[in-house]
């Protein structure tokens, strides 16, 4: 059995919004309307201020973990890739280019990239199914005090309830359950190219509803 | 929009993108202002969904971040200094034994190895880049091995590991997020023991800092491993200052 055929199991967070219905996990995050501006800390960075690294840290170090971790689920993995995001966004300051968007969207990107790095290295897809039980438990269990919202997370849950089904139920997979494209064409058995397809579409309409770039 | 352009960027907001696919995105973006609009919104919108509940690490998970980061030197945008070439040789041939460290160390290996994307294979001194499933066996016959020993190189690039089997005959390295080369250089791999450096290979980390090598018929017990900056190419003798060196 692959590991994906477990997401449609019934009372598996995954499956809630994947089958559309209930998009509304999270009732209890607080709501920032304005991320902040991170562009002239980021330049301190650049210049190597490691004080304003510290700050960076504190700023985006919730939405870098969380990225990881919706990907690789494991705690301890989690803190270790966050971690070699945070070096790589010390070591590549220089590299950030603001055309393609903020420092903290930068920032999720690698974080994304290396989380699927590592799951693609390390978890068989064995231990994905045995964890799949447990997914989010810090998201599912969180509290007024451990949850951050780093957007405006009830536009963005609104913003996915009006995507058509087809697309939501991808870019759920792909970015709140943190599976590879590969593993949720297999799941649900299409074509890679048609969850690539769906994943850019639902990107573009997200793009039109969230207002574009931060 | 070009179908492939729209896959390049729904790769990229997955973190799915090869190097080559990168650098098919880079120069189609460099060539189209609106292609960097449309990609910027693309991960701007993945990076809202994926962080619109986001949870707190770990508290000591900052301060080891932050201790991470100290010490590791910051790349230019476009690094171009050669290295200062300086007299070869034996500087750092302070003997240094290769300790065992049980079967834990081999087992933070796993990622490392299949996260390279590239693994480069030295045989007899021939320099050969794959990406051959049977390579990445080379690698895993190496680090698997009942005789393993491991230490650590580490250095301003960041650090390694490197993992000697006897049984084997051979050694590899293994790095994560190691700082890139400056251009128009490659990173040197040395052997010294008394006062002789003796050439192992060149490499230069992925897009990703990744980098694996194997070296067989080398034995690295009781020399010094040493990282240098060459030209690329390589050099017939190490320029000094070694950027990283085993523990």
């Amino acid at each position: 059995m692959s590991a994906l055929a477990v997401i449609s199991r019934p009372g598996v967070p995954a499956a809630r919004g994947a089958c559309g219905e209930g998009l509304h996990p999270w009732h209890h995050e607080r709501i920032v309307s304005h991320p902040p501006d991170l562009s002239a800390l980021f330049e301190r960075v650049q210049r190597g201020d490691h004080d304003a690294f510290a700050e960076l840290y504190d700023a985006i170090a919730a939405p870098v973990y969380t990225t990881v971790q919706r990907v690789l689920r494991d705690p301890a993995m989690s803190e270790e890739v966050t971690q070699e995001v945070f070096v790589e966004l010390w070591t590549r300051a220089a590299r950030f280019d603001r055309s393609r968007g903020s420092v903290s969207t930068w920032a999720v990107t690698i974080a994304r990239r290396r989380a699927i790095d590592r799951v693609r290295s390390e978890q068989s897809q064995r231990n994905r199914i045995e964890q799949l039980g447990h997914r989010r438990p810090d998201v599912e269990a969180a509290t007024d005090d451990t949850v951050v919202a780093s957007l405006d997370a009830e536009r963005v849950v609104r913003a996915m309830s009006e995507l058509p089904p087809d697309q939501r139920q991808i870019i759920q997979l792909a970015f709140i359950d943190g599976y590879s494209h590969s593993d949720i064409a297999e799941q649900l058995d299409l074509p890679l190219g048609t969850v690539k397809g769906r994943v850019r579409g639902g990107l573009q309409r997200l793009s039109g509803k969230l207002g574009g770039v931060a | 929009m070009n179908p492939r352009i729209d896959e390049l960027i729904a790769l990229a907001a997955l973190g799915e993108l090869t190097e080559a696919d990168s650098i098919e995105l880079d120069a189609a973006v460099s060539a189209d202002p609106a292609l960097a609009v449309e990609l910027a919104e693309a991960l701007t919108s993945a990076a809202a969904v994926q962080t619109s509940a986001a949870v707190e690490p770990p508290a000591r998970l900052r301060a080891s971040v932050l201790g991470a980061i100290s010490g590791v030197t910051q790349e230019g945008p476009e690094p171009t200094s050669p290295a200062l070439r300086s007299v070869p040789g034996g500087a750092d041939d302070e003997t240094v034994s290769v300790k065992p460290v049980g079967s834990q160390r081999r087992r933070r290996f796993a990622p490392l190895l299949a996260a390279a994307a590239v693994l480069m294979l030295v045989a007899g001194g021939v320099l050969v880049a794959t990406n051959d499933r049977d390579d990445d066996d080379s690698i895993a016959a190496v680090i698997e091995a009942d005789d393993a020993d491991s230490q650590i190189v580490t250095g301003s690039i960041g650090e390694l590991e490197l993992v000697y089997s006897a049984d084997q005959d051979a050694f590899v390295l293994v790095g994560n997020s190691i700082a890139p080369a400056p251009a128009g250089s490659t990173y040197q791999v040395w052997l010294v023991k008394s006062g002789s450096a003796t050439s192992v290979d060149t490499f230069v980390p992925d897009a990703d800092g990744s980098i694996t090598l194997r070296a067989d018929g080398l034995d690295p017990t009781g020399s010094t491993i040493g990282i240098t900056v060459e030209p690329a190419g390589g050099s017939d003798v190490p320029t000094m200052p070694l950027v990283a060196q085993s523990a």
